[in-house]
């Protein structure tokens, strides 16, 4: 029967593509660290002993685990608010600025209302989240839709916009009595749950449900069909009818909303205060992981952790190896590097993105 | 532009390429905007309506280039086929897609039409024949009331040709009005009701092929004077 | 609002807008050519710290310079091998190359953190000696913000009225007719990115040796993605970059004179403005295509297949 035949030499596809992304990503890895090691070297210090000193630290014990989690949650939030609207060809690189706009709007909510209880302040705090991301995600939405301003641009401007709002309502309305580049600590009640005596909070689950929602969305929704058809030939689209303009509003506007949520668990969850500029590019990161994973839930997932991995390891580095933290960029930038260079391992060719 | 009436006959649309047939058919298809005028179809004013108003109404379009213009190249044929009637196929407010249902209906059309193609591959991978037959499939067998068919046969061999023009007499027969545009004038003598010229973006004649000819038409697409024998 | 406050507020827009303006000028050859370089900030970040470290040990702020030119122009070699050679997305890379820039910056100037230098030596502008003390320490500029006007002129020179200018914006527009044309836009784009780089290098040293003349981390502050946003609003024309320069980094300059005044606003708000300025430049006259951003930008050129 045609239809076994097609099927079967699909699951031979799939598990050779498996193998290759395998060995790619391996492969990959391998030639950033063997970069990074030469730069340790130069700088004086021991390569091996950083690696491992960072694979005993992070995946050795069941805390330094944890702590890899806990840099993943935000990252793979913000990594699937860019890529729900790259279904429709939207280039969201302004999840650096919805998640500061999240953190804002949440902040409110929580300065605001300190006596609710944790089961209405929280979501209240997500709620409102979303919407500052998804505002901060409308105009540039609008634009595009309106074929006025290319997304892109708008989204970065407001990209730097976004933490200087942030920081005038910290220095100039929220500022704790002590310091003035950041509020008062949380109450309790406006403080994201934490799980078995770590710092993993419930926004790591949120994320990894988001994940499966999304990959079920875009493959099974009647919603998720009509965004492929528009991310694969946007003028075909609208001539069979499917609102092209409104999808492109809406993508944007639950990406920011995504990346609203991001802000709001960094707020909630990671630091229970809203700090000025707290974010060195964690949006920023996002796009990069959901762009390199071409979208793909589970290359989301994966990379994001592999990303968590360094920067965690990085802390570390920082201390037995006198490395300052932000050298870790260096290894990750390594990564990406070699990525994006698409080294032909294999045969394998990927789609084009312009 | 004037206002067309039809139902159970095909209008054919004759004109060198290039003097407003794309405009025309997306204009009624709702693509570009009535900027001046009116637009009626079946009755209702639809000078404004979506693309999505229009098809729900029942139109249908047969594009010149269907993989660039309606046709998601790396999406199944399946798919490109449910993709003019998302609302129709789906289930639990959008949650589902019922392709078994578009899989029946996909069938019924191809045994109808005597065309057989591969439902569950990327439809980039069709022949043109093929792929015009999927077209075909979906913008004439689902109730279309008006379908616009551009340039319905460029490209094709014999058998699609045939194949196509068979289909959109079958779809006139059953009720549907057609506007064929085409620069083909034995098709549109052949299979047109009535004919109509286009020239420089305005309708310079309207006939019927029994009281015209070739000679004729061909002047007036070309923009010059009927010679009076 | 006496004049000394006004002439401050000038004075030190042009102290702080100096690096922004080369920066902007480098970019704006960039883009020019096709490219947006969204690790501006890295490349200016590691200009910086090895043009300090350079001035540090070996005492003479010129070679500081020359270092963090060159430097600047490597850095651009990196995205230029990515994006032109191995095709890859220009947003993407730039922003590795942002990671890259924040990571190698914090590794070449940890030991110099807290290091002091001397720095370029401040030259008094040519006519004011006879102005009291306090008036003429606001306008002792060095000699990079002398060259600043200068340079602009340069690079409109260099991008109207040379022959690789021509091509290099003709590769900007439509890299198929440029090649068709005889060009080769690969080469262009290069050069483009050297140069935009040796320019940002030298807004970054500004920065680190003249101005602040000492080493930070990040102590860009953003100035990168501000001289995109700049690039942008002065609709890739590097005269109209000198405008956008003083508006940008006079906005916080200003909000102390508006404090001075009376108005109390905050500066974070103020620094904002020029961001909406850019955004409804954009508005009213398109930010995709016409009129304005160099056709192919964003685009890998992949060559006649």
């Amino acid at each position: 029967m045609p239809e076994t035949t097609i099927i079967s030499s699909r699951l031979a596809g799939f598990w050779r593509k498996l193998l290759d992304g395998l060995v790619r990503y391996t492969l990959t890895i391998l030639l950033a660290l063997g970069l990074f090691g030469v730069i340790l070297l130069i700088s004086g210090r021991n390569p091996l002993h950083s690696y491992r000193d960072m694979l005993v630290h992070t995946m050795g014990s069941a805390y330094g685990f944890s702590e890899v989690l806990v840099a993943m949650t935000p990252m793979l939030l913000t990594a699937l608010a860019v890529a729900l609207p790259s279904r429709l060809i939207l280039i969201n690189v302004g999840v650096e600025g919805q998640l500061y706009m999240g953190a804002c709007f949440a902040t409110w909510a929580a300065l605001t209302f300190p006596h609710l209880p944790a089961y209405v302040l929280l979501p209240l705090m997500a709620f409102v989240g979303m919407l500052g991301g998804a505002l901060w995600a409308f105009i540039p939405g609008y634009l595009k839709a309106r074929g006025i301003v290319n997304e892109t641009i708008t989204t970065l401007l407001l990209n730097s916009v976004a933490p200087k709002i942030v920081s005038f309502f910290i220095f100039g309305f929220w500022h704790s009595p002590m310091d003035t580049d950041k509020t008062a600590n949380f109450v309790p009640a406006a403080r994201l749950p934490t799980f078995f005596g770590t710092r993993i909070d419930l926004s790591l689950f949120i994320g990894l449900a988001l994940l499966v929602v999304f990959w079920w969305f875009v493959k099974y929704t009647r919603w998720g069909l009509e965004m492929r058809a528009i991310g694969g030939n946007p003028q075909a689209a609208r001539r069979n009818g499917i609102p092209v303009s409104t999808y492109l509003v809406v993508g944007m506007c639950v990406g920011g909303a995504i990346a609203g949520l991001a802000g709001m668990a960094q707020v909630s969850g990671y630091y229970g205060l809203l700090l000025a500029n707290f974010s060195r590019g964690i949006g920023y990161m996002g796009f990069l992981i959901s762009w390199l994973s071409f979208g793909d839930p589970l290359g989301i997932l994966l990379m994001s952790f592999v990303v968590a991995v360094i920067f965690t390891g990085g802390n570390l580095l920082q201390l037995t190896q006198g490395l300052p933290f932000a050298a870790i960029n260096l290894l990750l930038a390594l990564t990406l590097f070699v990525v994006l260079a698409r080294p032909q391992f294999s045969g394998f060719i990927r789609r084009k993105t312009a | 532009m004037a206002t067309f009436q039809t139902s159970s006959e095909i209008v054919g649309v004759a004109g060198v390429s290039g003097n407003g047939q794309k405009e025309l058919s997306d204009v009624v298809l709702g693509m570009i905007p009535c900027v001046r005028g009116e637009k009626i179809l079946f009755g209702e004013d639809m000078t404004h309506a979506s693309v999505g108003v229009v098809r729900r109404r029942g139109v249908g379009f047969v594009p010149e280039d269907p993989l660039s213009m309606a046709v998601v190249p790396f999406m199944t044929v399946l798919e490109n086929l449910a993709l003019t009637r998302t609302w129709h196929y789906a289930r639990a407010g959008g949650l589902k897609m019922d392709w078994r249902a578009v899989h029946r209906d996909a069938q019924d059309a191809m045994s109808r039409f005597g065309f057989s193609f591969s439902l569950y591959v990327p439809a980039r991978t069709l022949s043109g024949g093929n792929l015009q037959r999927m077209i075909i499939v979906r913008e004439l067998a689902y109730g279309s009331r008006l379908i616009i068919a551009s340039y319905l046969t460029r490209g094709l061999d014999v058998r699609s040709t045939f194949a196509a023009r068979q289909a959109l007499l079958q779809a006139r027969d059953e009720g549907a009005g057609v506007l064929l545009i085409s620069e083909d004038l034995e098709e549109l003598f052949a299979l047109s009701d009535r004919l109509v010229v286009l020239y420089d973006g305005r309708i310079v004649g309207t006939f019927r092929p029994e009281d015209t000819d070739i000679y004729t038409i061909g002047h007036l697409m070309t923009g010059s004077e009927v010679p009076h024998a | 609002m006496s004049l000394l406050a006004i002439l401050g507020v000038i004075s030190s827009a042009i102290f702080s807008g100096t690096s922004l303006l080369y920066t902007t000028l480098g970019e704006v050859i960039t883009e020019r050519s096709g490219i947006v370089n969204l690790g501006l900030e890295g490349v200016m970040l590691v200009s910086a710290s090895s043009g300090f470290a350079v001035t540090y040990l070996t005492g003479n702020p010129y070679l500081g310079v020359l270092t963090a030119m060159l430097i600047g122009g490597l850095m651009n070699m990196i995205l230029g091998y990515l994006v032109v050679t191995r095709g890859g997305n220009q947003l993407a890379c730039g922003l590795a190359l942002m990671f890259f820039g924040f990571g190698l910056s914090a590794l070449i100037g940890k030991p110099y953190v807290g290091a002091k230098i001397q720095g370029l030596p401040r030259i008094l502008l040519p006519g004011l000696e006879h102005l009291p003390r306090l008036y003429t320490s606001l306008f002792q500029f060095d000699i990079l913000i002398y060259l600043t006007i200068p340079t602009a002129f340069l690079v409109w020179w260099l991008l109207y009225r040379t022959r690789w200018g021509l091509g290099l914006r003709a590769v900007g527009e439509s890299a198929d007719t440029a090649f068709a044309s005889g060009r080769n836009p690969w080469r262009l784009r290069y050069q483009a990115l050297f140069v935009g780089g040796l320019l940002a290098g030298l807004g970054a040293a500004h920065l680190s040796i003249a101005y602040a003349m000492n080493w930070t981390e990040y102590m860009t502050g953003g100035r990168g993605f501000i001289a995109v946003a700049l690039v942008i609003f002065s609709k890739w024309h590097p005269l109209r970059a000198i405008v956008g320069a003083l508006l940008f980094s006079g906005a916080v300059a200003f909000q102390l004179l508006l404090q001075a005044s009376g108005f109390k606003v905050s500066p974070f708000l103020l620094d904002t403005i020029p961001y909406f300025l850019t955004l409804l430049v954009l508005m009213i006259w398109g930010g995709t295509r016409r009129y304005a951003a160099p056709a192919s930008l964003g685009r890998v050129y992949h060559g006649t297949e």
